[in-house]
């Protein structure tokens, strides 16, 4: 038996035991910390990944927008993988694709603009959200 | 000059604006408090208090239309939300502005067409 198969049966046996009483493992916790770090690490550096369906949801917003904050915090609450662009802090070309992306919806550069594979949702709106990413 | 005094100053002038439209702050503090002070950045960047949830371009055509406040320019489109586009400000009669929602222009204007 291998030392990795130890500790594995070792955990689970400890997590049967534990479980009943409410107590948790340091390294489920510590696994829990880490992925927190992770999703975070991906909403600041805005670099595209995928979730589960593969898709990635991308969402435009200002730095001085309170419902674009709002709107990044509905998302990261939940399990997708965000790609959030300031538009106010972009760079020239990323703000002319933002331009022609939002036009080409009909929209005036009204923020937050949410994206989902094909589909968008302009404004902040939970309802919508929640559709979105059940699609 | 201090962002506060500015603040205060933007909030006695747009009051006097945006009544006559039909128009009031939004009763969230919280909400103006901050929208005021972004307001009052973007004009110490760009000349002018713009909404601070809309983007500006750079050309004179767009941004005049999002200087604070910018009910005029978007009047029937803040009418159907109750709102404008940022919450700064809604209707006299609305008490709960967490029950409004902003109404995308293009949905606004699919239903519009509809009537």
């Amino acid at each position: 038996m291998d030392t990795q198969k130890i500790i594995d049966d070792a955990r689970s046996m400890l997590r049967k035991v534990a479980e009943p009483l409410g107590i948790r493992s340091e390294a489920e916790d510590n696994n829990k910390d880490n992925s927190q770090e992770t999703k975070e690490l991906s909403l600041n550096d805005t670099e595209k990944g995928q979730d589960k369906s593969g898709n990635v949801v991308i969402l435009y917003g200002l730095s001085t927008c309170p419902w674009c904050k709002k709107a990044r915090n509905f998302f990261m609450e939940k399990d997708v993988t965000l790609d959030y662009i300031e538009y106010d802090k972009a760079d020239e070309d990323t703000r002319k694709s933002i331009e022609e992306e939002c036009s080409s919806h009909m929209e005036k550069l009204a923020f937050p603009v949410a994206i989902y594979g094909d589909d968008v949702v302009v404004g902040y709106d939970p309802k919508k959200y929640a559709d979105l990413i059940k699609r | 000059m201090d962002t506060k005094k500015r603040m205060e100053q933007l909030r006695t002038m747009f009051e006097r604006v945006v009544d006559p439209l039909g128009y009031k702050f939004s009763p969230d503090e919280e909400i103006v408090e901050f929208l005021l002070e972004q307001e009052v950045m973007l004009e110490k960047e760009n000349g002018s208090p713009y909404c601070p949830c809309q983007g500006l371009t750079g050309e004179r055509d767009h941004d005049m239309k999002l200087v604070c406040p910018c009910i005029p320019f978007h009047r029937e489109h803040y009418d159907a939300m109750k709102r404008c586009w940022c919450g700064l400000y809604v209707h006299k009669d609305v008490k709960d502005p967490d029950s409004l929602i902003q109404i995308p222009l293009k949905e606004f204007l699919e239903s519009r067409n509809k009537e």
